[in-house]
């Protein structure tokens, strides 16, 4: 059975049924945003790869436990949020540490020049810098609905918290880390 | 709107999800205070900046690798399963191991169950004199109580002198004044049995005749002197043996004799009553108790019977 033209409501009804290989597209259909999310939040790119397998693994053994009136990717996500957390309190000095971008394959739209690239990696370093400085869950906001676009809703199921306090929080996130980006972008009048 | 109010609403107002008035009265508010407006600016640059970090492809076999995991614990076998499947194999190995540590643990427990005590020794009377029973430990009975574990009839219902009297067993627990716990299993002094055993009926009771009352004084006497000679204990021990004894009940006294002295010792008492029986108990095999020249005596004194109450001759 052609499992790729199902949603992931079926492909879960199947898996639950005990066909394995439809998880495997529910693994191709999300794994780049689980992996990115945590990516940036772990800042290392095997660590990412390491935890994002964990993510699915996890998934995988307690798919009997997802309700199918949930959404799979919000389900994915708050499995995605915990082996994070859990990860970075483990990693010592983590708010240190710099992200070698060099060993990313960033998919970029338009290939920039040799200054404008280096521009752009610097600038992209600073911003996981920045990233690294926040409390877990400020970067986690952040990423949710900054860098992946996850609808305030879903933000707020990923997180077991209300709407009202996911735009609070979100925009407290956004001041602390917008007062670590301005030291370093509009300290000598430059803008990014 | 004051500043604050309208910094609070800034990421709402960049992200167009306030409600037209509001997002009004902030706009109105930014077009007149620079300071909310470099704000509103940095913010909007802030939120650009993480939006636009590039997308990072995962490791091209990223699928495959977690599929591959998923797989392999699939084909593990869980605990259940690994416990007692095959059927035929694992049952009859589990059922016999537990078999085996039933039998261990009842074998230890076994083992390590303090010893039962030794049930009451047998009461008998004691050779005080022997050397071997020194190390031993009694107890006296009460004067008073009757001795649990007489066997037989009593003494004095024994047959005539001359005649074999019943197996030593049976009559061992008649004194009952005298009669002493035997010592700790296994010990010589319980092993030990006399050379003769004589049973004197007395003629009177010692009150009235005091003539018979220092004879068995002297016999007393010279017992109990042997007891404190050849043994350790205290001499009142001894004294507590023999003093207070009441004469309306019968006695037992253990005397080491020569030999050469029985007869002699068999006439002196036959002048403090009637001999009604003399026996060897150990006849045809030597008492561990006797020596070359010594033989040990086990005299039992019965009261003198009141006179409607005669023996038949």
């Amino acid at each position: 059975m052609l499992f790729e033209e199902s949603s992931d409501g079926e492909c879960v009804r199947s898996v639950q049924k005990g066909e394995t290989d439809a998880f495997e597209v529910l693994v191709t259909r999300h794994q780049k945003a689980i992996f990115n999310l945590l990516y940036r939040l772990l800042g290392d790119y095997d660590e990412a790869t390491e935890i994002a397998q964990e993510v699915f693994f996890s998934a995988y053994k307690s798919i009997r436990q997802f309700r199918r009136e949930a959404n799979f990717s919000t389900w994915l996500y708050r499995i995605a949020v915990n082996h994070a957390n859990t990860r970075r309190k483990s990693m010592s000095r983590f708010r240190e540490r710099t992200i070698p971008l060099e060993a990313a394959a960033p998919v970029a739209d338009r290939r920039p020049g040799p200054d404008e690239a280096a521009e752009q990696r610097e600038i992209q370093q600073t911003v996981q810098q920045a990233l690294n400085s926040l409390e877990p869950n400020d970067a986690m906001i952040i990423l949710l609905r900054d860098l992946q676009d996850v609808p305030y809703e879903e933000v707020a199921r990923v997180l077991e918290i209300p709407i009202g306090t996911v735009k609070s929080r979100l925009h407290r996130a956004r001041q602390v880390l917008k007062s670590k980006l301005a030291a370093f972008f509009y300290s000598d009048g430059n803008r990014p | 709107m004051n500043c604050s109010e309208v910094q609070e609403r800034l990421s709402g107002y960049l992200e167009q999800s306030i409600d037209e008035g509001t997002a009004a009265s902030v706009e109105s508010h930014l077009s007149s205070c620079a300071g909310c407006r470099a704000e509103a600016r940095h913010l909007a640059d802030s939120i650009q900046l993480v939006s636009a970090l590039p997308s990072v492809e995962p490791p091209g076999n990223f699928a495959q690798s977690v599929m591959a995991r998923i797989r392999k614990a699939e084909a593990r076998p869980n605990w259940w399963e690994w416990f007692f499947f095959p059927l035929t194999i694992k049952v009859p190995v589990h059922a016999t191991a537990l078999v085996l540590v039933a039998v261990l643990a009842a074998y230890l427990y076994r083992s390590e169950r303090p010893a039962e005590p030794e049930p009451p020794a047998a009461q008998r009377t004691l050779n005080l004199d022997d050397k071997k029973q020194e190390s031993a430990t009694y107890e006296r009975e009460s004067l008073t109580s009757p001795d649990p574990q007489r066997k037989g009839r009593p003494d004095h219902e024994t047959t005539p002198q001359g005649t074999p009297p019943p197996p030593a067993e049976s009559r061992e627990a008649a004194p009952e004044s005298f009669a002493l716990r035997a010592p700790a299993a296994g010990s010589a002094m319980e092993e030990s049995s006399p050379s003769y055993e004589l049973v004197i009926r007395l003629r009177v009771s010692p009150e009235q005749d005091p003539a018979l009352n220092d004879k068995l004084d002297s016999l007393r006497k010279r017992a109990q002197d042997e007891v404190s000679a050849r043994r350790s204990e205290p001499k009142s021990l001894a004294r507590d043996l023999f003093s207070g004894a009441r004469t309306d009940e019968p006695q037992t006294i253990w005397i080491d004799i020569l030999h050469s002295e029985y007869d002699q010792f068999k006439k002196d008492l036959s002048s403090l009553g009637t001999i009604e029986s003399e026996s060897r108990p150990t006849a045809g095999t030597k008492p561990q108790t006797e020596t070359a020249d010594r033989l040990r005596i086990k005299l039992t004194l019965l009261p003198a019977l009141k006179p409607e109450a005669a023996p038949p001759q």
